[in-house]
């Protein structure tokens, strides 16, 4: 390298450290002020057949809402064969706009005992929008919208072959999901 | 050198595209809310399960939890039996008590003075009184013509002194409320008898429910003594001209819940001409409106609704009935569904029906019938008004 040319990287890296320290030296602070308010467009209600008579003598349809309605836990009593559930819980809408909806299941049914577990979503006219299929977990597209102050109904339905041994309990895990866009999946 | 124009129009529609997507997606692409649903579930055995109701003509193979069913009717020309459980082998199911005013019991017996199988009535009658009380079963006349009607009824009365008995044989119309049919014979005393009473077919009509009668008449001349009357058989026997089968083909029975059932067929085979009826009765007495099929084409394709709970000891909850008429050689397999719910929840059975004249089929083996110990019954009592008490010297 020439004497020219060290003095040229020299100079350039001089230029370099005195802009460097020039820019850690420099702080601009404009305030923003994030505000965090609660809302909750959408809930969980129960639905017409919470807390009716199961199958089973003294069984019930047990449906208990979390304290903000925005959970919920559902205690049903399949037998063998099909055994159907209609309306046991149902998400409301209750802000001014759509909201779209999935579902995402995290602990499924274990399927070597319920050939079919079944979340099926209605609309309040009584149609099928939508279902779910309870015995794999995975997160479903995105449904609807569900229009301002509507509805979706959930039943749910199960079918156990006979000859299988009936577990005493088994949990079924999911979540609904609601954004106001149907472009992109839900993370 | 120079630039592609294309070029230009790549990058400006990317940079378009970019400014678009930049500002749509923060506005609607970040936000999710997440609501958790748990559900529990706790399977349960059977609420409701089907029984196979041991009809010589009809084969019944049960799934491994009694919630499915393959049935088979074999339809006959002669001697057809209209009765369930005519010889009360298994209790008393399928039969009713009509008290009087001084009989007032009904039994089921395990056995009787070498009778397996026994229905026993028996009550205190004062001195220069008398008394009539019955059993009774809802029998369906076969939708095709009769060539004769018959009743039989295997009864032991002991004997009492300066007493008299006669057994009654009957068809009530429930419609009409009379009795289209009585007949009474004079009791043999201290032995099993058997009367017989010829009914005229002409004054049934094809496809219709009776109850039929097996009744018991005693008038005391002495003090107040207790009478007793068993019935071993009873039976109504009709011959038709075409292959037919009227009865139940299957039962079901239940815990305590409060349930409401139907059938439905969910498809259908023919060959040749088929006509039946199926309905469902429960042990309360309701009867449902009948699937009806009319030459081998189903016309009404389920049941209306009916409820039923627990029965009594020694029946079931419902009994699943036809009346099927076929021309020779005829058959059908029919897909049904046995809906039943609760309140909040709604269950299915499936059930495969085939009835056949077995003319064109293989013998089937009969299922054999047999004699469990099983405790006594007190029989269900129903009301029904049998006229009063006529002595006649």
């Amino acid at each position: 390298m020439s004497r020219g040319m060290k003095v040229k990287v020299l100079l350039i890296l001089a230029a370099a450290l005195a802009l460097l320290m020039v820019n850690a030296a420099v702080f601009a602070y404009y305030p923003v002020t994030v505000t965090v308010t609660g809302v909750q467009p959408v809930i969980l209600e129960l639905g017409a057949n919470a807390g009716k008579d199961d199958l089973g003598a003294d069984n019930r349809i047990v449906v208990t809402l979390g304290p903000k309605k925005a959970s919920a836990s559902i205690t049903l009593h399949p037998t063998y064969q099909t055994t159907y559930y209609k309306n046991v819980t149902v998400i409301k809408n209750l802000d001014s706009r759509a909201y779209y909806v999935a579902i995402r299941v995290n602990d499924f049914a274990d399927p070597s005992v319920f050939t079919e577990a079944s979340l099926i979503i209605c609309a309040s006219s009584g149609a099928t929008i939508a279902t779910i299929d309870l015995t794999a977990t995975g997160t479903s597209g995105w449904f609807g919208p569900l229009s301002a102050g509507d509805n979706f109904s959930l039943d749910f339905r199960f079918n156990i072959d006979e000859g299988v041994d009936l577990p005493s309990a088994e949990t079924i895990g999911f979540q609904v999901i609601y954004s106001p866009q149907n472009v992109e999946a839900a993370p | 050198m120079r630039d592609k124009p294309i070029g230009n129009k790549v990058v400006f529609f990317s940079l378009t595209l970019l400014i678009t997507l930049s500002i749509i997606v923060p506005i609607y692409g970040s936000v999710y809310a997440y609501m958790s649903l748990t559900v529990f579930l706790n399977p349960i055995s059977p609420p409701v399960w089907f029984v196979d109701p041991r009809e010589n003509q009809v084969t019944v193979t049960l799934g491994p939890n009694r919630t499915s069913a393959l049935v088979s009717i074999k339809t006959l020309i002669s001697d057809v039996e209209l009765t369930y459980n005519s010889n009360f082998y298994l209790g008393p199911d399928g039969w009713y008590f009509i008290p009087g005013a001084y009989l007032t019991n009904a039994y089921w017996l395990p056995s009787y003075q070498g009778a397996l199988g026994v229905i026993e009535i028996y009550g205190t009658i004062p001195g220069h009184d008398g008394d009539v009380a019955a059993l009774l079963q809802n029998i369906t006349i076969p939708s095709t013509s009769l060539s004769s009607l018959t009743e039989e009824i295997v009864y032991y009365y002991p004997s009492r002194p300066l007493s008299v008995c006669y057994v009654l044989g009957g068809l009530y119309d429930w419609e009409t409320g009379i009795m289209v049919f009585s007949d009474g014979a004079r009791c043999v005393e201290n032995s099993w008898s058997e009367a017989i009473f010829k009914i005229d077919p002409s004054v049934v009509e094809p496809g219709k429910t009776y109850g039929l009668v097996a009744g018991i008449l005693i008038y005391n001349l002495f003090l107040p003594q207790t009478y007793y009357v068993y019935y071993d058989r009873i039976e109504l026997v009709a011959k038709t001209e075409n292959p037919v089968y009227g009865g139940n083909w299957l039962l079901s029975s239940s815990d305590s819940g409060n349930y409401r059932g139907k059938l439905v067929v969910t498809e259908s085979t023919f060959s040749g001409e088929v006509n039946a009826t199926i309905r469902l009765a429960s042990v309360e007495g309701h009867t449902s409106t009948p699937i009806v099929i009319r030459e081998s084409t189903v016309v009404a394709g389920e049941t209306s609704e009916i409820p039923f709970s627990e029965p009594p000891s020694g029946y079931n909850s419902l009994y699943f009935k036809v009346d099927a008429s076929l021309e020779p050689g005829s058959s059908c397999t029919l897909g049904l569904k046995f809906v039943f719910r609760t309140e909040g929840a709604i269950a299915e059975y499936p059930i495969t029906l085939s009835i056949h004249d077995p003319e064109l089929h293989d013998e089937y083996s009969l299922s054999l019938k047999y004699n469990e110990m099983i405790p006594v019954y007190k029989l269900k009592s129903i009301s029904l008004n049998l006229g009063e008490v006529v002595f006649e010297d």
